[in-house]
């Protein structure tokens, strides 16, 4: 097969709130998974209850927010961000390699370039238009940053993701200066465009750039219900009956 | 026993260096092939970089916060059989490489990770002439406002310097022990290789060439417009590069040439004869960590945009990779300079002797301008060029410089 027509097989891990600590570490199981080629790539779908990340920049910055905001470090690239309601968090547990090669293989600078034009063709298919900035990585709408990206590698295989922000609290993300930017630059789409989304319009419109843009054809979909306790995530899949992917995925929860 | 050299190796087309954030061994150590050694960050990313072999970590170079660029040392590994590669030349980053990384999940930053100043790190000063701790971003600041970062005090962790310290310091609030104290002492730089040559190619072209400047602006709203859509998903389809404002300039330069021959020539000033090219073979002016290459784009005339655009990004990284040959480094009629988002508004570049012309792209950026007696807001970009008097005239020039404005300014006019 050729790299024009090429896809990869892709599960969707959907989730409807998940606390981010609990995420981050089922995003390593799952890149420890993918990296020993147990599983095929894997895209997670959920949002956070509010919690501020900061990446390595931040860290090493020295930077945090102002008081009032719950922190927890990660090992991503990128300052500080902003999670919570009214924000889809996307996370592709993705392979960037492999035969045929395909765009963005081997190449963080391209991935980023794909990441961007996946949320910016999806927001234009929401009748949002939103560019890419020099400022900062990520999509912007005019002056105000909407969409993040923050990714952390191992072997080709990609943890963490993007961030949109559709329709964020009051002024949650604004009071912040997120990934160093001056205080209000980021905000959601629903303040930028006055466009206000639902988050399964949002996802709706990337699954449908997702073959296009990151060459990823679903083959399978599980999801998670809400575990605010913190312990232990379990996917369910919505069609048990599907061939699509032949393994548990809850089987191969780690040894530890 | 036989010494091993781990190379930073390549991450992507168009990251040349990335910053040390976390070492995850240190000398003494033993290592296991696939375990992680370093975390190191891009823009947006961080890259767990495993070890390649079994063995005992004799050095690592690279404190926490530096740059390291692609190819450069990282650590010298005793290996107890044969080694991969003996010691040099250690393999010089093959993509491969990268496949690499660990197959443990990425540890958190060791906050142990060596500060190189006091534990309190606060307004200390480098007494050993160690590279100052910045982001990229602090760095690329202080370059941009000429502030030499050796002289900043850095506040941040570990005597990292964040933007605040810039601050001070550019308004002369530093801490005394920063900018006040008297330092002595001087360091010679040999000026040998390619900086050498470097220098005697441009002493050649100035002192020989009387050199003539001209400047312009030009409207690229309808390019940017252009360029948009072509690298959307859309249009782009499989084409594996970006498009710059680059190979645009290329096309409509080799264009323009055409139509001003005289510009598109060499001057061998001992025989004085001026010898016009039919073909438009651009030099491409290229930094390298090994100082400025210019690797050449064969017959521009003939290629399409993506075509140029591939062969820019291939010919750049192989400058950068030094795995350019000599005939990718040689035969421009004409030359091209781009700083990129350093470009600045405008320079007086020296033409690449024996050419008789060279044009500099600045930086694109919306700007107020009047159109028909009103305000609007156009992206704009200045052009510069310098021309050899002697044999270009300066209507000569400046008609070059207008052509390819007309046709950056009317894009559709590049391809008809």
């Amino acid at each position: 097969m050729s790299a024009d027509l090429a896809q990869r097989d892709c599960l969707l891990l959907w989730a409807d709130c998940l606390p981010l600590p609990l995420l981050d570490a089922e995003m390593k199981r799952l890149q420890q998974l993918r990296m020993a080629d147990l599983i095929c790539d894997a895209l997670i779908l959920v949002e956070h209850p509010e919690i501020v990340t900061l990446g390595r920049r931040a860290q090493v910055d020295n930077i945090a927010p102002p008081p009032g905001y719950e922190t927890y470090p990660l090992d991503r690239g990128g300052g500080i961000t902003w999670h919570g309601p009214g924000q889809l968090t996307v996370y592709p547990i993705f392979a960037w390699r492999g035969e045929p090669k395909l765009p963005g293989d081997r190449n963080i600078g391209r991935i980023t370039d794909l990441l961007e034009e996946w949320i910016i063709r999806a927001l234009d298919r929401l009748g949002v238009t939103a560019n890419t900035d020099e400022r900062m990585r990520g999509a912007w709408i005019g002056e105000h940053k909407i969409a993040s990206i923050g990714l952390a590698f191992s072997r080709w295989v990609s943890r963490h993701g993007l961030t949109i922000n559709y329709n964020t609290p009051n002024t949650r993300v604004e009071s912040l200066a997120c990934c160093g930017l001056a205080e209000s630059t980021t905000t959601s789409v629903a303040k930028a465009a006055g466009i206000t989304l639902q988050r399964a319009q949002v996802e709706t419109a990337l699954l449908e750039e997702l073959p296009a843009v990151l060459r990823r054809k679903l083959v399978g979909k599980m999801h998670c219900d809400s575990d605010q306790s913190g312990r232990e995530i379990r996917w369910q899949d919505e069609n048990p009956s599907s061939p699509s992917f032949g393994f548990e995925l809850n089987e191969l929860l780690p040894d530890s | 026993m036989s010494r091993f050299t781990f190379k930073l190796p390549d991450i992507g087309e168009g990251v040349v260096e990335g910053e040390i954030v976390a070492w995850h061994v240190q000398p003494g150590d033993a290592i296991a092939e696939d375990a992680p050694i370093v975390d190191v960050m891009t823009d947006k990313a961080t890259v767990t970089i495993p070890s390649v072999v079994d063995g005992k970590i004799l050095e690592t170079n690279g404190t926490v916060g530096e740059m390291v660029a692609v190819g450069s040392e990282l650590v010298v590994i005793e290996t107890s059989g044969e080694s991969p590669v003996e010691d040099e030349p250690s393999q010089q980053a093959e993509p491969a490489n990268v496949a690499v990384v660990s197959s443990t999940a990425v540890k958190q930053a060791p906050a142990e990770s060596k500060p190189l100043i006091g534990p309190n790190g606060a307004s200390a000063r480098r007494s050993d002439g160690a590279r100052p701790i910045a982001s990229p971003a602090v760095r690329r600041r202080a370059r941009e406002r000429g502030i030499d970062l050796g002289n900043v005090s850095g506040t941040g962790r570990g005597g990292r310097i964040v933007d605040a310290d810039l601050e001070m310091f550019a308004a002369g609030t530093a801490t005394p022990a920063a900018s006040r104290q008297r330092r002595s002492g001087t360091t010679e730089v040999p000026v040998v290789g390619l900086r050498r040559r470097i220098a005697d190619k441009m002493a050649t072209s100035k002192r020989t060439i009387p050199h003539f400047a001209y400047f312009e602006d030009v409207d690229i709203t309808e390019l940017e417009s252009l360029r948009q859509y072509l690298n959307s998903a859309e249009y782009q389809g499989d084409h594996e590069v970006k498009l710059t404002y680059i190979p645009f300039v290329m096309l409509a330069l080799a264009k323009a040439l055409q139509r001003h021959p005289q510009c598109n020539a060499h001057y061998d000033d001992q025989r004085q004869v001026v010898t016009q090219h039919a073909a438009v073979h651009l030099g491409i002016a290229t930094q390298t960590d090994r100082g400025l290459y210019v690797p050449v784009v064969q017959h521009v005339e003939a290629m399409d945009v993506w075509l140029a655009a591939k062969e820019v990004v291939r010919l750049a990284q192989a400058a950068r990779d030094n795995t350019a040959t000599s005939s990718e480094l040689s035969g421009s009629t004409f030359t091209l300079t781009s700083l990129g988002k350093m470009g600045g508004l405008g320079a007086t570049p020296i033409i690449n002797y024996p050419e008789v012309g060279i044009i500099g792209l600045h930086k694109a950026e919306e700007r107020a301008v009047v159109r028909d007696g009103k305000i609007v807001i156009r992206r704009m970009m200045n052009l510069s060029s310098s021309f050899d008097h002697r044999v270009v005239d300066g209507a000569d020039g400046a008609a070059l410089v207008q052509t390819v404005k007309r046709l950056l300014e009317n894009p559709a006019t590049i391809f008809v």
